[in-house]
């Protein structure tokens, strides 16, 4: 008796019992589906967020007062007294190697009104490079440039939440609001860059780097060591293979400069985009697994429905179990007829749970801004594990079907 | 224990049982179905297996079926000695030299008919083709040319057990072992069942043994050994055999099967 045959009767037992195999089917349907969508919409989040970092500029490393703990979490157990200056902008850019542009920021809270119209967003003081380090320009009028800085000129960019607030259907180019009670002119709108796990990017607005220090925010403009006082320095770097060269070297030139000792930790942080893609990378790769495991256990489930329908069946079937040996059927040929409908079930049912999964990945991509990403691995899993499923679950009940004793199986009412 | 003394013949019994024990053991206790049964059946008889209910008639028949091993004593089937045989090999004698016909026929519920038939075929090695031509002229044999895709549950008892008797001729077996083949029909089918048998042995020369507890089915029979409390009680040939088949000019021929071998 020939495998062709072996399969043809279990598909003909399958047949003739539609209701129960499509159902104990689904079971599997469902495992599968799962599996992939959820590796999918995993994946989907990684790329998301490589993409959120990305798009914020490219080879990006950024300088920050205070040390970031590592495994996240901000935390600054130096206080603010410390903080990065001007000083130390200047010597950055002057001996470390590598650099394709650099920024710098500075600012703090800004309560903006508009006629009746208010918003509160962070204002950062920049220089005009920052535009192009940050990857990020005006979508329409201009960005601050080397006038507006040498001018401290009361000018200011804003970004699309905030000309929303203030402007709502309206042109703001040069009108007049005012940030903390002073008067600012629009000389800009920024491109809109949409909100991300990192916060809504689009409410904030871009004043010269020295109308903050000297005209808007005076009064914690000034550093320990009596320097003008800065947010972040941003370093663009030639390329992600010069990132270690230039970390390390802003590491050891700033280490001196703040007089840290051998065995002191940094009083500030060097964040590069790559490190930060890698870490949430990270973090996301065990979200993935994590979705993946919840989901192969619906695939267990799924798993144990067969059984339990195989077992079912191999009772139902104990007469015709008994009838098929006592006209010549081997203990193998009825392991083979019982497993091969178990596998085709399993099989089958793994084959639409592709759909779904498909199917469920593409629903989620309509309805959410990420893009899940079905991968070929993901359904060889898939369906190699309902395969192995099926082979472990309906190899017990179809074992059980040949080792029964045809005279016992004839017997049985 | 009345000894049967076979006559002294040439002949290569079918079925060469002697001295068989059958002990079911169930816990502590241990129940002598058989107890030193011997009997020898030649191609071509027509005989029956005659006792009260619980006399071991099932017992014995399942041992000479091989669906079963004796506890002891030995058993030839066709001159080839079954008690060695390991339960694949046992598998491909019944396939091959076995029909069965069981009193509740046992048929593949939602299955056409004619796929009932094919099951041993399948089984045996048969090509696709061969096995539905061999199922059809089987069925046609057994006056059922008409209702070859009928499921089995959309037919009468008597059109079942016919189904059922198909499927133990299909694979021209050298006998075929019927347990209370009409227990479940009413008389007339059950006539028409036992037509069957008796036309299946005259014409084709297949040894068919009965198994009942009816001494009027076994007057069907040319020859009734008597089984009571799992011993053989009396062997003799029936001397006004009951012929169940109408005269003969009304009936059919029967067409395609051909003797069976050995
Ligand atoms: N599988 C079994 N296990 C235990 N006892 C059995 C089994 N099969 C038959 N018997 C016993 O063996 C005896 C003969 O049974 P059986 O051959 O079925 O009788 P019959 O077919 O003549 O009615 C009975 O006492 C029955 O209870
Ligand atoms: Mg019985």
């Amino acid at each position: 008796m020939n495998i062709i045959e072996v399969i043809r009767l279990s598909l003909h037992t399958l047949a003739a019992n539609k209701l129960r195999a499509a159902l104990t089917m689904f079971g599997i349907s469902i495992g599968v589906g799962a599996v992939i969508a959820l590796l999918a919409i995993g994946t989907g989040v990684q790329t998301y967020i490589t993409q959120q970092f990305t798009s914020s500029g490219t080879n990006l490393i950024a300088v920050i007062p205070g040390q970031i703990q590592r495994g996240g979490g901000g935390g600054n157990p130096f206080g603010p007294q410390v903080g990065l200056g001007m000083s130390d902008y200047r010597a950055v850019v002057g001996s470390v190697p590598f650099l394709l542009d650099t920024a710098v920021d500075f600012g703090g809270l800004g309560s903006f009104t508009y006629e009746s119209n208010q918003s509160e967003v962070n204002v950062s003081g920049v220089t005009p490079s920052y535009s192009t380090v940050r990857n990020w320009s005006t979508r329409i009028g201009r960005f601050i440039d080397d006038g507006d800085n040498g001018g401290r000129s009361r000018v200011v960019v804003l970004g699309q939440t905030v000309a929303n607030d203030l402007f709502p259907g309206l042109n703001p180019l040069d009108e007049v609001v005012k940030i903390n009670n002073v008067p600012f002119r629009v000389i800009g709108v920024m491109e809109t860059k949409g909100s991300s796990f990192l916060g809504d990017q689009d409410a904030t607005a871009f004043i010269p780097l020295t109308t903050a220090q000297e005209r808007l925010f005076q009064a914690s403009a000034q550093t320990k060591g009596g320097d003008r006082r800065i947010n972040t320095i941003y370093l663009q770097v030639q390329d992600d293979s010069a990132r270690p060269i230039v970390t390390a070297a802003v590491n050891a030139l700033l280490r001196e400069r703040h007089h840290i000792a051998v065995d002191d930790p940094n009083d500030f942080s060097v964040v590069s985009q790559t490190e930060l893609i890698n870490t949430f990378g990270a973090v996301t790769e065990v979200l993935t697994v994590f979705l993946g495991a919840i989901a192969a256990i619906s695939l267990l489930v799924g798993g144990i429905g067969i059984m339990n329908i195989m077992l079912v069946s191999v009772t139902e079937r104990t007469r015709e179990i008994g009838l098929r040996k006592a006209i010549g059927a081997t203990s193998r040929a009825i392991l083979g007829q019982f497993l091969a409908e178990a596998m085709f079930l399993s099989l089958l049912g793994g084959m639409i749970g592709i759909a779904i999964g498909v199917g469920g990945a593409y629903a989620v991509s309509r309805v959410a801004d990420i893009h899940p990403e079905v991968q070929l691995s993901a359904v060889t899993l898939a369906v190699g594990f309902s395969l192995a499923v099926g082979l472990f679950f309906g190899i017990y009940p179809a074992r059980r079907a040949s080792r029964l004793n045809p005279i016992d199986a004839l017997r049985f009412e | 224990m009345t000894e049967v003394k076979a006559p002294v013949d040439k002949r290569v019994p079918v079925i060469d049982a002697q001295n068989i024990v059958k002990t079911y053991k169930m816990g502590d206790i241990e129940v002598n179905a058989l107890r030193g049964v011997s009997v020898r059946i030649f191609a071509g008889e027509l005989a029956s297996i005659m006792g009260p209910s619980g006399s071991g008639k099932t017992t014995l028949m399942n041992i000479l079926g091989c669906l079963d091993q004796s506890t002891t004593g030995s058993y030839k089937l066709d001159g080839v000695d079954v008690d060695k045989l390991s339960d694949d090999q046992l598998a491909s004698i019944r396939n091959r030299k076995i029909g069965f016909v069981f009193q509740s026929f046992n048929l593949l519920r939602r299955t056409p008919a004619i796929e009932n038939v094919e099951q041993p075929l399948i089984y045996g090695g048969i090509g696709m083709r061969e096995r539905r031509e061999r199922s059809r002229a089987a069925l046609e044999s057994v006056g059922l040319g008409d209702r070859l895709k009928h499921h089995a549950n959309e037919l009468s008892g008597g059109q079942q057990q016919r189904v059922a008797i198909a499927r133990a001729i299909v694979t021209r077996p050298s006998l075929i072992l019927a347990d209370e083949p009409t227990g479940n029909l009413d008389s007339k089918s059950g006539a028409e069942i036992m037509c069957l048998f008796q036309r299946l042995n005259e014409e084709s020369g297949i040894t068919v043994i009965f198994v009942t507890h009816d001494q009027r089915i076994a007057s069907h029979t040319r020859r009734v050994i008597s089984i009571a409390d799992g011993q053989i009680t009396g062997d003799v040939a029936v001397e006004d055999q009951i012929l169940a088949c109408p005269d003969p000019a009304v009936v059919r021929p029967m067409p395609v099967l051909e003797k069976a071998k050995r």
